[in-house]
């Protein structure tokens, strides 16, 4: 089991290399000029090779990228060029706000998606099955952002039922300690901050929850619909077991498995992809930051942030595929 | 045992009575009580009867547990127990392994052992062995029969192999397509098969007392799709002395000799066969019709098949 570890996480390094390497170049040959985005359309050519010297930027390219990796290795991301600080610490304010959300997705889609994949499994085809299907379908097919600006229209503009924008309401000045707004709603010990906190989380995570709802309910159907045509399953049913103990003990135990799978590519892809997301409800975590850097050419702080998804990706993958040893014995033994 | 699903699987009529009880009247929950209890099934194929991701253990705890109050290191008790009776070494590790950890004879012993467990009045084994080798099978075969008898348990054995049926078995039912074509004590079936279908299960089997070059004599063409229910006997197409009436209609279960009293079950069962045309016992030992100038009646055009 050690070994697999090991093997693993040696398998990652030359993937996030090459990344590197294509980011570099890739955003190299973008077209706008870092300096330019600083100083503004109507700078001085001497200005702008000023700032291409004090960036490096007048160097050849792989000097360029030497110096970046030699930084990246020292575990410094650099800065970003517009405000100067520190993408490490601009990270740490703003990942823990796209986690919050991001599990809120999550629990939206796993805990919705599964009783309703199941629910679809248990008469396939049937009618519940075919609304499930639609239902399903419509969470894949309608872009985010016009889901969020309609959930956030009828539910925030119109009946005000809900807070929107951001996570947390500005004028209750909760101190950042975590960065977590609801973890720092609950350490104000501020009670109306802590539900103002969740209440600010339902419709964002709905929006960011959808798509990966849909992907969670067709697989736990699939899932199920497969294990229970079984033969182990009928031997259950043979046995005398009761209903709700074949379901819960022989067919999900079996069906969970390419489910894990589905929920871990989700989650990797949920923690770098709520741009639209966050963007739409105000949330200033980590995809609202790609989108106004991209904007400002602040190549550096993009291709940071990049190199740091792909490696939450590549985390996440691993220990869904340590989760999934754990769930199957045959995995775990051989 | 009600197993399969609807709607695909149904039970279009009759009766299937179980100590007096018509089994399709029951109900579900009523249905469940007999299974495992009272009524046991063993499968084909052990290799994907056990459920892989839950241990021996958890799987015949649960079982004894399904149906009796016990505790759980008493229900393990009883596992290690029965798996010992099955011949499994060393139990108590055993009981913690999971179902890829045993050979296919072992799994199936596992099963026999699940089976067992509530030491059922009934016991179904749906063609136990024929996913094992040949040497496992005599094992395995061994042990039910033993089991059955000590435990005081009726096994109906559904197999194709006539060498288990003759040694296996007491009474036997000849099936073809859904329906029983022949019934007779087990002894009495070999002596004189009397259906041309168990005459030609007989007769495409290598035998060891047969003649050097005596060839097999293989049933011709394929079993019918049961999709399109046939007019008439099912067989009739694959059948050497077929006779025109044979493609009218389903000829009945009747006894070979005429009685008033016909014992369905026990050492003196009535040798009972549906056929129009039966073989006569020296046609039945040589394969084929013997009656001069007898061909099969062909097909009637427009029998509605």
């Amino acid at each position: 089991m050690l070994r697999f570890i090991v093997r693993r996480v040696l398998g990652a390094i030359p993937i996030l290399f090459g990344l590197s390497v294509i980011l570099f170049m890739f955003l190299r040959l973008l077209p706008g000029d870092p300096a330019i985005a600083i100083l503004g359309q109507h700078a001085t050519p001497q200005l702008i090779a000023q700032i291409h010297e004090t960036l490096g930027l007048d160097k050849p390219l792989y000097v360029q990228y030497l110096n970046y990796l030699g930084q990246l290795l020292q575990g410094n991301f650099g800065a970003s060029i517009i405000d100067s600080r520190a993408v490490a610490d601009t990270f740490a304010i703003r990942f823990p706000i796209t986690v919050e959300l991001t599990i809120g997705a999550l629990i939206f889609a796993v805990g919705l998606g599964i009783p309703l994949g199941r629910l679809a499994a248990r008469h396939p085809n049937g009618w519940i099955d075919g609304l499930v299907t639609v239902v399903s379908l419509f969470g894949i097919s309608i872009p985010i952002f016009v889901l969020g600006y309609t959930l956030a229209f009828i539910f925030a503009v119109e009946l005000h039922l809900l807070p929107y924008p951001g996570p947390i309401d500005p004028r209750l000045s909760v101190d950042p300690v975590t960065h977590f707004p609801i973890i720092d709603a609950v350490l104000s010990g501020n009670p109306g901050a802590v539900v103002d906190a969740f209440a600010h989380l339902i419709l964002p995570a709905i929006a960011l929850g959808s798509i990966p709802l849909a992907i969670v309910t067709r697989i736990t159907r699939a899932s199920v619909i497969d294990v229970s045509n079984e033969d182990y399953v009928r031997t259950a049913r043979a046995k005398g077991l009761t209903r709700k103990r074949v379901d819960d003990r022989h067919i999900m135990r079996n069906a969970w498995l390419p489910v894990t799978t589905v929920i871990g590519l989700q989650v990797g892809s949920l923690l770098g992809g709520a741009v639209l997301t966050e963007t739409v409800f105000g949330w200033p975590g980590v995809g609202s930051w790609v989108v106004t850097s991209i904007q400002n050419h602040d190549y550096i702080v993009v291709q940071s942030l990049i190199l740091i998804f792909a490696t939450i990706f590549l985390t996440v993958n691993l220990i869904v595929d340590i989760g999934y040893a754990f769930l199957n014995p045959r995995i775990r033994y051989s | 045992m009600r197993l399969l699903p609807e709607p695909a699987g149904r039970i279009e009529g009759g009766r299937v009575e179980f100590e007096g009880q018509d089994l399709i009247e029951l109900d579900e929950s009523e249905m469940r009580e007999l299974r495992g209890k009272e009524i046991a099934m063993i499968f084909q194929d052990p290799m994907t009867s056990l459920n892989p991701v839950l241990t021996i253990e958890e799987q015949m705890v649960e079982t004894i547990k399904a149906h009796k109050k016990i505790t759980g290191s008493d229900a393990r008790a009883r596992a290690i127990e029965l798996l010992s009776m099955v011949g499994i070494p060393q139990p108590e590790q055993r009981l913690r392994n999971f179902p890829h950890q045993f050979s296919g004879g072992m799994r199936q012993r596992v099963m026999i052992a699940m089976a067992l467990a509530l030491e059922p009045k009934l016991l179904i084994a749906d063609e136990p062995t024929t996913a094992l080798d040949v040497t496992i099978q005599a094992q395995v075969l061994e042990l039910l029969s033993r089991l059955a008898a000590d435990h005081g348990t009726a096994v109906i054995l559904i197999t194709h192999d006539l060498g288990v049926v003759a040694g296996m078995t007491r009474r036997t039912n000849v099936m073809y397509a859904g329906f029983v074509v022949e019934s007779a004590t087990t002894a009495e079936l070999f002596a004189q098969p009397s259906h041309p279908y168990t005459v030609g299960l007989l007769h495409s089997m290598p035998r060891l007392d047969a003649q050097p070059g005596e060839p097999l004599i293989p049933i011709e063409g394929t079993p019918p799709d049961l999709r399109f229910a046939p007019v008439g006997c099912p067989f009739a197409p694959r059948c050497a002395w077929r006779v025109e009436s044979c493609w009218r209609g389903m000829p009945p279960l009747e006894p070979l000799q005429p009685t008033t009293e016909v014992h369905m079950t026990g050492s003196g069962a009535t040798h009972r066969c549906a056929c129009w045309n039966r073989p006569t016992a020296e046609e039945a030992s040589a394969g084929r019709p013997l009656r001069a100038g007898f061909t099969a009646a062909p097909e009637p055009i427009g029998a509605g098949r």
